[in-house]
């Protein structure tokens, strides 16, 4: 159990996690491309995709200082605050995401962020903030394939994993077990592969 | 009667020359009527070098003595009845005293060489030595007179003399007792004393000031007399007294008298070997030299020591033995307060310990024998901040102290940097240089201050440019938040010479220190466990600090979550 949990989070919240999720992006859920964000954030995006936070990051900043719509400076605060996670850890980061839900309410990528950033409190008394976020979402059905705004690295694994552990570490522990184990699934569908394989290639990736 | 013929023709005919050749002998003598010049006058051997094996008694040091004369042309040789006639050399003294030489002789119708009387110079010398020879009332040929002329100034190079030899202490009541003199000029090795069957050689204390020591195997109650002779840097040997005939046996000044054998209540030698001096008031007179000197025949090396000089320096050497009569001259109590005693080394003043004093006397006690003077110091140490640029951007900082004299009290020396106590990284007492390390980040001014042994005291003021030129590529924690296992993955664009990385609870508790790998680059994983048991969930606080080759410190801090294993 503790190697999936271990795995999960690396996939959800770590610097470099690989990108091995299933998700296709479009399909189902909501979207916010419709708001044809400039292209200097989609170049930020890429940048940060590519795996160089820090450059992205400049970007962002930049992007900040354009005149832009609020959902596109939401969607700069939240790539910031990804950045930042990367930078300093994702304590780190609260206030942009914060600030990326003010300006745009429905941002998925800043409500995992928040998600994770109170599971990283190590607190029980905040896990059920986080859990609200992932289900406003639709992330409690494993039916529900979650498609990230911007960030790659949010796969549909990786937020259902994300809100298994909330539950899990709420005291809902059968709820998080299923959300778990489909997390697992999801990532590696194998049978004949153990959690000690996925954990190991988890770990490879850093 | 053709014989007779013959010679008159001859006559005849020989006439006529031999009157020409009269002719040309009267014009030469009427021609020279200009009177002879003295070439030259040289006096040899002024200083002889062969008395000075010649110890006893009444050879003065002077070897044989000539004066030469040379002339311009061809002089008058003969002798005459009538004195007055005849050339006259004279030798004088310094004090103008005129000695006329009568036994010189003509080796040429140039040349005259004449013995000086030796006996006559020596009884009647004055002045240094000093002596020139006058020449006057030779004739040349023409019967010209010269006109007085006198030679260069000589100087003969006498015997030493001796000053009356003191004696210490006088009466005796030990077995041992100093005597010091003073020659006039330098010898080529120090005097030797006599003094009844013994010889004892006596040392240098300047330049041609010694001191002796003597130690009587027996000793008897009574008086005795010393003599000492000496041999100057040209091998005149000299002698006090200075006539044999003066031979003070039991006779004033350089008598001594053996009042008693025992032991002398004066020594102030303590029994783990250390000296204490002490001046008591009254001070030292120049020309009183009072220190017990011993020399002891079952050691290896004899022991001498003296006071010899009145100015407030007090010269003891190797195992002096003093006693209470030697003292500086007492000034106000204000300029006590800052005196030491030092030993003189060949570096300079080495200090010894801070004087004290109290009833007018100067006292100090020193570890070691020696040189030693009492010397007063108000100067602070001086400092000299002396770092290169790499080492001051490093936060290394190299201070130099030095003083003047009474040395620099380490022990003393403090470092503050923001009122933070620093410690030297290296200090090096002997050579005057201690390294210090900025704290990381320090803005600032260190603050040194240090007094010397005598307890003057200094500040000095010191802005260090500290900057750090590592750089940390990155530091990743994962996962985050962690269970058991907590990666790190950090990079820093040099050579860490030391990793470290504690963690500290909400509370600011140290939970856990541990060591990286000190490379550029490296994945460590630290098991989140105390004392066997997994840390409880939370938010925890990092410092990560790696030391770099210029000896500086980075340090980077944040936070970490960890979700304990208790729940699952």
């Amino acid at each position: 159990m503790k190697k999936i949990i271990l795995a999960v989070t690396l996939a959800l919240l770590t610097a470099s996690t690989i990108g091995c999720g299933g998700s296709s992006l479009g399909e189902t859920g909501i979207s916010h491309y419709s708001d044809l964000p400039s292209q200097e954030l989609t170049d930020a995006w890429y940048v940060f995709n590519k795996g160089n936070p820090y450059s992205s990051k400049t970007k962002f900043e930049q992007v900040l200082r354009m005149n832009v719509t609020d959902v596109q400076k939401s969607s700069a605060y939240a790539g910031i605050a990804f950045a930042v996670a990367k930078q300093n850890g994702i304590l780190e980061s609260y206030p942009y995401f914060e600030k990326a839900l003010e300006l745009d309410s429905s941002n998925r990528d800043a409500k995992v962020g928040m998600a994770g950033y109170y599971l990283s409190l190590a607190d029980k008394t905040f896990f059920s903030k986080g859990i609200s976020y992932l289900e406003s979402m639709g992330v409690n059905s494993t039916s529900k394939v979650f498609i990230p705004d911007n960030n790659a690295e949010l796969t549909d694994m990786s937020v259902h994993a994300l809100l298994g552990l909330l539950y899990y570490y709420n005291g809902n522990y059968n709820d998080g077990i299923v959300l778990l184990k489909y997390a697992k699934y999801i990532n590696e569908p194998d049978p004949e592969v153990d959690i000690k394989q996925v954990t190991d290639a988890f770990l490879s990736g850093f | 009667m053709k014989g007779k013929g013959i010679l008159l023709a001859a006559f005849m005919l020989l006439l006529p020359a031999a009157r020409a050749l009269a002719q040309a002998d009267n014009r030469a003598a009427i021609l020279d009527n200009e009177a002879p010049k003295v070439v030259n006058i040289r006096i040899t051997d002024p200083t002889p070098n062969s008395s000075h094996s010649m110890i006893y008694p009444e050879i003065f040091g002077i070897g044989e003595l000539a004066a030469e004369i040379e002339f311009s042309e061809d002089m008058d040789t003969k002798v005459y009845a009538d004195t007055s006639k005849m050339m006259e050399v004279a030798l004088y003294l310094g004090n103008n005293r005129e000695i006329k030489i009568t036994n010189g002789s003509w080796l040429t119708r140039r040349y005259w060489v004449g013995a000086l009387d030796s006996d006559a110079v020596i009884n009647q010398f004055s002045d240094n030595g000093k002596i020139w020879v006058v020449v006057r009332y030779a004739r040349d040929m023409a019967g010209n007179r010269m006109n007085e002329q006198k030679s260069a100034i000589y100087y003969l190079d006498i015997s030493p003399r001796f000053t009356t030899p003191k004696i210490f202490p006088n009466p005796i009541s030990t077995k041992d007792f100093i005597v010091s003199v003073e020659s006039s000029e330098e010898l080529i090795a120090p005097p030797q004393i006599f003094v009844w069957s013994k010889v004892v050689d006596m040392k240098q204390i300047s330049g041609t000031r010694f001191v002796g020591s003597i130690y009587l195997e027996y000793s008897t109650v009574g008086v005795g007399a010393i003599r000492i002779s000496g041999t100057d840097l040209q091998g005149n040997t000299g002698h006090w007294p200075q006539n044999v005939d003066d031979y003070p046996e039991g006779s004033a000044p350089g008598r001594f008298m053996v009042s008693a054998v025992g032991t002398d209540g004066g020594i102030v030698e303590s029994p783990d070997g250390k000296v204490s001096v002490t001046v008591p008031p009254g001070g030292i007179y120049q020309e009183q030299l009072f220190l017990t000197m011993t020399e002891k025949p079952d050691q290896a090396e004899p022991w001498y020591g003296s006071i010899v000089d009145g100015s407030d320096v007090i010269t003891v050497f190797p195992g002096a033995l003093l006693r209470g009569r030697a003292a500086v001259a007492l000034r106000s109590e204000a300029e006590y307060d800052k005196i030491g005693l030092f030993a003189v080394e060949t570096g300079g003043l080495r200090f010894l310990g801070r004087a004290s004093h109290s009833d007018g006397c100067l006292r100090a006690e020193t570890p070691v024998l020696g040189r030693l003077v009492f010397a007063a110091d108000s100067n602070a140490p001086e400092f000299e901040i002396t770092s290169s640029g790499a080492e001051e951007a490093s936060g290394i900082v190299r201070v130099r102290i030095t003083d003047d004299l009474s040395g620099v009290d380490w022990t003393g020396l403090k470092v503050t940097a923001s009122g933070r106590m620093l410690t030297a990284d290296d200090m090096d007492a002997g050579s005057g240089w201690a390294v210090y390390r900025c704290p990381v980040g320090f803005e600032g001014e260190m603050v040194f201050t240090v007094s010397d042994q005598l307890g003057n005291a200094a500040e000095s003021r010191f802005a260090p440019a500290v900057r750090a030129t590592a750089k940390l590529n990155y530091l990743r924690f994962y996962p985050q938040p962690a269970f058991e296992d907590l990666n790190i993955d950090f990079s820093f664009d040099q050579v860490p010479g030391r990793v470290k990385l504690v963690i500290y609870d909400s509370a600011g508790r140290r939970v856990m220190a541990k060591d990286l790998p000190a490379a550029p680059s490296a994945v460590e994983t630290v098991v989140m466990r105390k004392n066997g048991r997994l840390l409880g969930s939370g938010v925890y606080f990092y410092i990560l600090s790696a030391e770099f080759n210029g000896g500086y410190c980075l340090e980077w801090k944040g936070k970490i979550s960890l979700l304990g294993g208790e729940g699952l």
